[in-house]
């Protein structure tokens, strides 16, 4: 195993883009992202930065496969602002019809003309930030919106024309039984969304959540129970249609996230903004999660980068066959053995009989995927295929 | 010096009833160490003494003192360990010394290893002087206290002194006592040399240190010396006194205490107890040793990881240097893999090893569950002294089985003594005696087995009297009993590490409580585990856990990647680390956990 075949040897390959919009009116119990309510100034300084930061980037007029506003909350921004970011985005990177734009948005923060405005500015994908159609776990999840307002915000972005909608919702919330999650699914299913996309609460250390857990004034939702919970997601997204691409991602067919697509295949990426990652060329990076150093710093298209790696080959298949088996695709051993220059059913091949013989993998023409068991046991699967 | 100068004393107390600060005291108010170096209780030299406030080894220490008659003494201090485990210290400290200082907490009162410490102490032929100590202390009761030293240690109320250490109260009419009371020392000046070795460290520079008492003759540098017991020979390299930093002298004469150094490198050649004398001009009689030291307490250490196995044998060499308690042997466990059986004198003991060994030697150790010493006759007449669960012969073997038991002596006040009488009755005690001291409180002694105060019957007395028992026990005879093994058993393997040996009338209860603990600690697998207590071909006790439903990250995008990764590699690591037991992997913090709560 010597370097690894990049799929394009172009310095200038195709993108995804990735923008982080860290505003938001309160910040949400599991939340561990950069993000959090600022003053007007603070906000205005950011987006001059992420501005020119986007301009001064070393991949202008490179293809952008996908663009992805995500956050924080998107939403927030109002059509001005929105306006500058895309503008200055089709002026650095070559989009065209196929272009996915997606933003998320959270159903409280639109005004009235948003839905259609965001359209007229390019977005022909929205995520709706959801999470639940009862307010009782809204407010256990720290969300400001009501479930109301989220069926409205729904029928408002059908109204202005999108054709592809997300709709995020979360389970395993403290205190869910098993037949609200299905209420909330079946009702999430009603509204027929293009795509799902269903999470298992997960407590992260650095959130409210992992401090009352800490404190043990939360209890972490019994596995078993979270186990059916996801069981009766595969099941009910089934029976409407849908198909699960990945283990937290159910689409019609033909509508799963492109922009998503590219991290679970390994594909190079380039995130703006303060905490934003990057992947291309093999080097792996991500931007300082502090808002003062990225203002700062930004502008000049040399923002700090808190971390970044360039991984050896070993690790780097690791890593490639980690998110490969998170979708419904799976791994290709033959091409990965091409990529890397390596036996990959031979390094694995104990690993791969164990796995198959566990129920855990199965094998499908030339590609090797995880069972239903599997899924739901991924990261013991996947841990056997890292380096260390 | 002339030996008419010289005391030999130690000082002999209960935990905490001050013995070090009274120490610290005669050092400061001699001028040993001047009070601005004067760092608290000087003697306890080791991190974990001072911590645990109690003074595990002992040191040795000169205080030059000018006495009311205008004569210079040359007064000895050698300190004694305090706790009820360390009684083989004390003896080999008390038979350096001519007198002792007996320190009571004078709102305490006597205690249980008063208690045992005087006993000791007159056993020794050594002469006390009583002092009530913590004077200042508002709950302080002197006269209440003497009474019972009265009462209970025959201890004429008048000789006591009162004093505040802590305040530098009545060091000075201690000192006096020293000189007035205590005898000096009376050895043959002309030789021939005759040292006992009392303790000893080792130098990575001059070899093994060896604490010494000349009771008679001189001993002096370049001089060639003979040990009596082990034979060894060596030449003097240097010799000095404790000052309480090591001070070379030209001699060491008789009566005298300090060290001496000759080159020595192996432990054996010049070990505690023995007598040192001069190879040219030999005494022909040795000092009568120490009584020999019986570890009661074993259990099996294990490194957490394996590759530190060396540097444990190493840490455990060292160690038994200056503790000759410590016993240790080779062992492997299926379970732990590879380790080393260890004897300890008790459980303090016990703990302050692994604790030094961890602390001090930088070492991740997992202990297995305590074990006595027991006395098995098998039928084919032969007696076997079984310490190990594992050498546990099949029942069909066994004729006769007997365990250790201990005469265990409390002191408590009124109100509590029939919660400490079903304390001992739980433990399988047989009640002995019942007396009562002045001030409200009664000496309980019971016979116990030794096996049922290696688990929390400390903690358990102690909780029961919110704290106000003492607690002291000395062996007794070896008994017969109905033990048995039990076993866990994980998918029909057996785990080693967590057998023990159990009375019969508790193997139900506990077999079952461990079964349960062992299913709250197993991380579920991938398939199911059933757990099982075993006692001899018997399932007693079962469990199941069911195998492992979920383990998957809801979310792994762009910014998620490094971490997520990395989270699965830390998995994957933890797994390496983990023990396996058949195919069922246990967790290192599973054992721990086990083997903590008994």
């Amino acid at each position: 195993m010597q370097q690894i075949k990049h799929t394009s040897t172009d310095t200038k390959p195709p993108l995804g883009i990735y923008v982080h919009i860290p505003f938001c009116v309160h910040k949400c119990y599991y939340c561990d992202f950069v993000s959090g309510p600022f003053s007007e100034s603070v906000r205005k300084l950011y987006l001059e930065a992420l501005q020119e930061e986007i301009k001064n980037t070393s991949w202008t007029g490179s293809h952008a496969r996908t663009v992805f506003f995500g956050g924080g909350t998107p939403s927030e921004l109002n059509f001005l602002e929105l306006q500058k970011l895309t503008t200055t985005l089709t002026r650095t990177f070559e989009c065209n019809e196929n272009t996915e734009w997606s933003i998320e948005c959270n159903p409280a923060t639109m005004s009235e003309d948003f839905f259609s405005s965001i359209r007229t500015l390019g977005f022909n994908r929205v995520s709706l930030g959801v999470q639940s159609f009862n307010d009782y776990y809204l407010k256990t999840i720290g969300r400001i919106h009501t479930a109301q307002e989220a069926r409205t915000a729904y029928r408002m972005f059908r109204q202005a024309g999108f054709n592809n909608i997300n709709m995020d919702l979360i389970f395993a919330i403290p205190g869910q039984t098993i037949r609200e999650w299905r209420t909330d699914l079946k009702e999430a299913i009603s509204l027929s969304p293009e795509h799902l996309s269903l999470y298992n609460l997960t407590i992260e250390p650095d959130t409210e959540f992992g401090h009352r857990l800490a404190n043990g004034k939360l209890e972490e939702t019994d596995e078993d129970l979270a186990a059916d919970m996801y069981e009766s997601a595969m099941e009910l997204t089934q029976s409407a249609g849908y198909h699960q691409y990945e283990i937290s991602n159910y689409s019609r067919p033909g509508l799963e996230c492109a922009h998503n697509f590219i991290y679970w295949r390994n594909q190079p990426y380039l995130g703006f903004g303060v905490s934003a990652a990057s992947f291309v060329g093999g080097i792996r990076w991500t931007h300082t999660a502090n808002l003062t150093e990225y203002i700062e710093t930004a502008p000049s298209g040399q923002t700090t980068r808190a971390s970044e790696e360039t991984l050896n080959v070993r690790k780097a298949l690791g890593e490639e066959i980690m998110l490969g088996l998170r979708t419904e695709e799976g791994i290709s051993p033959t091409v990965l053995s091409d990529r890397y220059s390596c036996d990959v059913p031979a390094l694995f091949s104990q690993t791969f009989k164990a796995l198959r013989a566990n129920g855990l993998l199965l094998q499908e023409n030339e590609r090797v995927k995880l069972t239903r068991r599997g899924k739901m046991l991924a990261n013991d699967v996947c841990s056997l295929f890292l380096a260390g | 010096m002339d030996q008419t100068h010289i005391r030999n004393f130690c000082i002999i107390a209960h935990v905490d009833h001050g013995k070090s600060t009274l120490a610290d005291r005669l050092l400061e108010t001699t001028g040993t160490v001047e009070s601005r170096q004067m760092r608290e209780q000087v003697l306890d030299r080791m991190d974990l003494e001072r911590e645990r406030g109690i003074t595990i080894k002992m040191s040795a220490v000169r205080l030059d003192y000018q006495a009311q008659d205008g004569k210079l003494y040359e007064l000895n201090l050698i300190d004694t360990p305090g706790h009820v485990d360390f009684t083989y210290e004390v003896s080999r400290s008390l038979n350096a010394c001519e007198g002792a200082i007996l320190v009571v907490d004078a709102a305490q009162g006597v205690e249980a290893q008063t208690l045992a410490n005087v006993n000791l102490a007159l056993n020794h032929n050594l002469t006390i002087i009583p002092v009530i100590n913590k004077i200042d202390l508002p709950s302080a009761d002197p006269a209440r206290v003497k009474k019972e030293m009265e009462e209970s240690l025959l201890i004429e109320a008048s000789e006591c002194l009162l004093a505040s250490a802590k305040q530098g109260d009545g060091i000075q009419e201690i000192l006096e006592s020293i000189v007035q009371h205590i005898p000096p020392p009376q050895g043959q000046t002309s030789g021939p040399l005759r040292a006992l070795v009392f303790d000893s460290h080792f130098d990575p520079y001059v070899g093994i240190i060896a604490y010494v008492r000349i009771v008679d003759g001189v001993l002096k540098p370049n001089m060639r010396i003979h040990m009596m017991t082990s034979g060894h020979e060596a030449e003097v390299t240097g010799v000095g006194v404790f000052a309480p930093d090591m001070q070379s002298t030209d001699a060491l004469e008789t009566g005298q205490v300090g060290f001496v150094h000759a080159g020595i490198k192996e432990i054996g050649q010049c070990r505690v107890g023995d007598t040192m004398t001069d190879a040219i001009k030999p005494s022909n009689q040795a000092l009568p040793g120490y009584q020999q030291v019986k570890p009661m307490v074993f259990y099996g250490l294990y490194p957490i990881d394996g590759e530190q196995f060396p540097d444990l044998r190493q840490a455990l060499e060292r160690l038994q240097l200056n503790d000759g308690a410590l016993s240790f042997e080779p062992e492997t466990s299926a379970a732990l893999g590879f380790g080393f059986r260890c004897g300890f004198l008790g459980l303090l003991h016990s703990e302050i090893v692994q604790e030094r060994l961890e602390r001090e030697f930088d070492l991740d150790l997992i202990a297995t569950s305590p074990s006595v010493n027991y006395r098995i006759t098998l039928t084919d007449g032969s007696v076997l002294h079984v310490d190990n669960p594992s050498n546990w012969p099949e029942a069909g073997e066994i004729v006769k089985i007997e365990e250790p038991y201990v005469l265990a002596t409390i002191i408590t006040p009124n109100d509590y003594v029939s919660l400490c009488m079903d304390l001992c009755k739980d433990r399988r005690g047989t009640f002995r005696s019942m007396d009562y001291t002045a001030g409200n409180r009664l000496v309980l002694t019971n016979e116990l087995p030794l096996t049922e105060i290696l688990f929390d019957f400390f903690d358990a007395l102690k909780s029961r009297t919110r704290g106000y028992a003492s607690f002291d026990y000395e062996f007794l005879s070896y008994t017969e009993g109905s033990l048995v093994k039990l076993d866990l058993l994980v998918n029909g393997e057996p785990i080693d590490a967590l057998s023990f040996i159990t009375h019969r009338s508790s193997a139900y209860t506990r077999g079952k409580a461990l079964v349960g603990r062992l299913k709250e600690v197993l991380p579920r697998q991938l398939f199911e585990i059933r757990i099982q207590a075993f006692l001899g071909g018997k399932a007693i006790a079962a469990e199941r856990i069911s195998p492992k439903r979920k383990n998957v990250l809801a979310k792994c995008y762009g910014g998620d990647v490094t971490r997520k990764r990395k989270l699965l590699e830390r998995q994957k690591k933890g797994k390496r680390r983990m023990k396996s037991v058949g195919q069922v992997e246990i967790p290192q913090e599973a054992f721990l956990s086990m083997l903590r709560i008994e």
